[in-house]
């Protein structure tokens, strides 16, 4: 699937839940 | 390309394939972000719990990062408690809903042991809800945004004060758009079947908007959601809505 690389991002961002998960703040909707 | 964070639900049918990609891909699990949302359908203590297993047997997983219920129709509470115990059994790493607006949150909040850690909602350049993102903080709850393109209505590749800031970064609208609503602490999941702009989606994290361009922004909200789903007839067509 060419939508997933080997190579992440290194500078993508990520917002922090209230459990302490943190989540890539771009993520891909597959709707 | 790159994309790691992955939204899927029981309703868009899309579970199976994102399992298979992801297997097939050969990256480990744990370098995955999926997401995936029960159905109205399925809502009830027992129910949810059978249809958490069938979501991780499609997604070939034996965890599911983020786990939401996707509307708030039925009974969304036995749903909760289930969502509780399953997060506690380890099943699911975090729980949330979607489409909640802010009164139903409280509502859920308020009489749950575990407040829900996201709220998706609509969020976008013409229904930006301003403030929203600090209202569910409060909660301890992070904003997702679904429609964060606003599905293409209004002109909105072609609106101009989007144009002019992008040209200042060399970035496209849909660009300036997703960098708008990271820089509010949301989360986003634009959508495409184009390969040329799913690379163009993700391709957001060496620029910032200045806090012109954030006011400008500001100035394009028509407060018109592409989904009303605070009104009887949005009720009314969900909850028939079978599949």
């Amino acid at each position: 699937m060419f939508l997933i690389s080997k190579i992440w991002d290194d500078k993508m961002e990520y917002v922090k839940l209230s459990n302490d998960v943190e989540v890539p703040q771009l993520g891909f909707g597959v709707f | 390309m790159g994309y790691r964070h992955f939204d899927t639900a029981q309703a868009y049918f899309n579970e199976e394939a994102v399992g298979q990609a992801i297997k097939e891909s050969g990256i480990p699990r744990e370098e995955f972000f999926i997401t995936t949302k029960i159905w109205n359908s399925d809502h009830g203590y027992e129910e949810a719990k059978k249809a958490c297993e069938e979501s991780l047997r499609k997604l070939q997983t034996d965890y599911i990062d983020l786990y939401l219920i996707h509307q708030n129709i039925g009974d969304v509470f036995a749903t909760w408690r289930a969502f509780e115990e399953l997060y506690k059994e380890g099943k699911v790493k975090a729980i949330g809903v979607s489409n909640f607006t802010k009164d139903r949150f409280v509502n859920l909040a308020l009489h749950s042991e575990i407040t829900p850690m996201v709220n998706q909602i609509e969020v976008n350049p013409f229904y930006q809800q301003e403030g929203v993102e600090d209202f569910f903080e409060k909660y301890g709850a992070k904003v997702e945004a679904w429609g964060p393109l606003a599905e293409g209505r209004d002109g909105i590749f072609q609106n101009e004060t989007l144009k002019a800031i992008g040209d200042q970064y060399g970035k496209s609208v849909a660009q300036v758009i997703l960098r708008w609503l990271i820089q509010r602490g949301i989360i986003v999941f634009p959508k495409s079947s184009a390969e040329g702009r799913m690379k163009e989606n993700i391709d957001l994290f060496d620029f910032k908007l200045s806090n012109g361009d954030m006011e400008k922004i500001k100035t394009l909200d028509k407060n018109e959601p592409i989904a009303d789903i605070a009104t009887p007839q949005f009720v009314e067509m969900i909850s028939n809505y079978r599949f």
